[in-house]
């Protein structure tokens, strides 16, 4: 290199960086020109795209939200008017337990994912603001349009109800609403999973030796267990995270407890039989299951005006 | 040419690739990979987690990691092809009222999901 050169190296470096930005934004230019990217909404974003589009939209919605504060929505009534708001506007997409989304929520990218779970990711105040104003680059309309905040509180009231719904519950629901004279059965306010999950009894420690006495893990994949086989029922893993035992009772301790003790109860022609646990037992093994995973947590309600 | 200009075309070509996906030809049978992208599109992943296809974390359903060596379909039909079909097309005839719904599923893209699970051992 001349002596000239290294006299000014910050200018060069400084030109070399523009020079490179602007030859960025012209290849950039061009390539969409070209039209070469993939826009077809059947087609999955590739992994670094739908990581920044994640990203930008979960910092977002944690930005514009951070001022909301919500009402207080945890009243029958105003459950109710969030399940009618519900399977008016947001079924079509999202379905709801045991309810399938229908042809307009179809082959959506990205897709709209149901909503059991969404108060175990999202606080009230951001499931209200992105149900008012919608996403953009996903398809997520604003439902403000038309209505008031006071309707969409409720929304998201019935949205952290559908946390602890089974399907039978939810039909319950559905039901009771075309006809009141069933709302006797529907228990409108419940423990969420995150609530229920707390406070789990039994003892880890004992329940994962248990889990290997009992012979669960000849026939369920269970991380941290030793054993054989272990492929007749589905894997045990991350299961604090998972909604449904079964597909039918929504995964919480009491609901486990049961299904351990006897399944045929719940579901007559099931593959897995009772084991003759006594319930002491069941309660270890409970423990031990809701290791694994990431327990659901409430989201920081910081802004709740109870 | 500069080093930070061959530093930038290289960058660029790395960032095109990112844009584009392959869409593989329709024929399932010789191409698993074609299952993987219905799975996507039709949202399994937003309730199973499923290696191998894009976004599939879900914790609604079961994990369906492994599933070649599964011997029950939801504890209750054997893990065979035509059952696996049924189940992706129409779970609530087979258990009414569970929690997967049924979907508008064809039995083209059943069988190319189905041919995408067993190459999950
Ligand atoms: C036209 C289809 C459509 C309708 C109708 C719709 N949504 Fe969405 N929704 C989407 C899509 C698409 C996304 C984005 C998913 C993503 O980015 O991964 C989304 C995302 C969401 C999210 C964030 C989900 C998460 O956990 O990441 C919430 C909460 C939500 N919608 C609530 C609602 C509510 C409440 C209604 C009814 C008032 C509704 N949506 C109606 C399509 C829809
Ligand atoms: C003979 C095999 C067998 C044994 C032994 C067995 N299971 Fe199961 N298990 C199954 C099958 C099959 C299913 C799926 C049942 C269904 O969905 O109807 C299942 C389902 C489950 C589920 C729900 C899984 C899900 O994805 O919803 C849990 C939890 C579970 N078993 C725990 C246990 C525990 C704990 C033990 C030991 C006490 C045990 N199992 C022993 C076969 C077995
Ligand atoms: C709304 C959530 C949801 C969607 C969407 C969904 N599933 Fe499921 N799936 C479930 C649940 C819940 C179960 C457990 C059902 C049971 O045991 O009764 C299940 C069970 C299954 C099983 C059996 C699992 C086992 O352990 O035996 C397969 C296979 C399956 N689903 C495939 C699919 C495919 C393929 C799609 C997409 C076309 C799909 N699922 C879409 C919720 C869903």
């Amino acid at each position: 290199m001349s002596a000239r050169l290294t006299g000014k190296p910050v200018l060069y470096v400084i030109a070399g960086a523009l020079g490179a930005a602007l030859l960025g934004a012209a290849a950039m230019g061009i390539f969409i020109a070209s039209g070469r990217y993939d826009i077809a909404a059947m087609h999955p974003h590739t992994q670094p795209v739908r990581t920044i589009l994640k990203f930008l939209q979960r910092r977002s919605i944690a930005f514009h939200a951070r001022n909301l504060v919500a009402p207080r929505f945890d009243q029958p009534e105003v459950i109710q008017r969030g399940l009618a708001l519900y399977r008016e506007h947001c079924v079509s997409c999202h379905g709801a337990p045991g309810e399938g989304r229908q042809r307009v929520g179809v082959g959506l990218n990205p897709n709209p994912p149901p909503l059991e779970q969404a108060i175990e990711r999202w606080s009230d105040a951001e499931i209200y603001w992105t149900t008012a104003f919608g996403l953009k680059m996903a398809g997520m309309p604003s439902f403000l349009l038309g209505r008031t905040p006071a309707e969409i509180w409720a929304i998201v009231a019935f949205v952290r109800q559908m946390n602890r719904l089974s399907p039978e519950e939810y039909r319950r629901m559905v039901s009771a609403r075309a006809n009141p004279s069933d709302t006797v059965r529907v228990q409108w306010i419940g423990k969420t999973r995150a609530e229920a999950l707390a406070r789990v009894p039994g003892d880890p420690a004992r329940g994962k030796e248990l889990l290997r006495t009992f012979g669960c893990r000849s026939c369920h994949l269970i991380p941290g267990v030793p054993g054989p086989g272990g492929n007749v029922g589905p894997p045990l893993t991350r299961w604090a995270e998972r909604q449904f035992i079964s597909g039918r009772l929504v995964n919480m301790p009491d609901a486990l407890r049961t299904w351990i003790l006897n399944p045929p109860a719940i579901d007559p022609h099931t593959a897995m039989p009772a084991l003759g646990a006594t319930v002491a037992q069941a309660d270890d093994m409970v423990a031990y299951l809701y290791t694994l995973g990431a327990r659901p947590r409430e989201r920081q309600q910081k802004n709740r005006s109870r | 040419m500069t080093f930070s200009e061959l530093a930038a075309i290289v960058l660029l070509l790395g960032l095109a690739g990112v844009g584009c996906s392959r869409s593989p030809a329709m024929e399932p049978d010789r191409n698993p990979q074609q299952g993987a992208i219905l799975l996507s599109a039709h949202g399994c992943g937003s309730c199973h987690t499923i290696p191998g296809v894009s976004g599939a974390s879900g914790t609604i359903g079961p994990p369906l990691a492994g599933y070649a060596r599964r011997a029950y379909i939801a504890g209750k039909l054997p893990n065979q092809l035509d059952n696996l079909m049924r189940w992706i097309r129409d779970p609530q005839s087979i258990e009414p009222g569970t929690a997967m719904p049924n979907l508008p599923v064809n039995e083209a893209e059943a069988r190319a999901m189905a041919v995408y699970l067993y190459t999950l051992r």
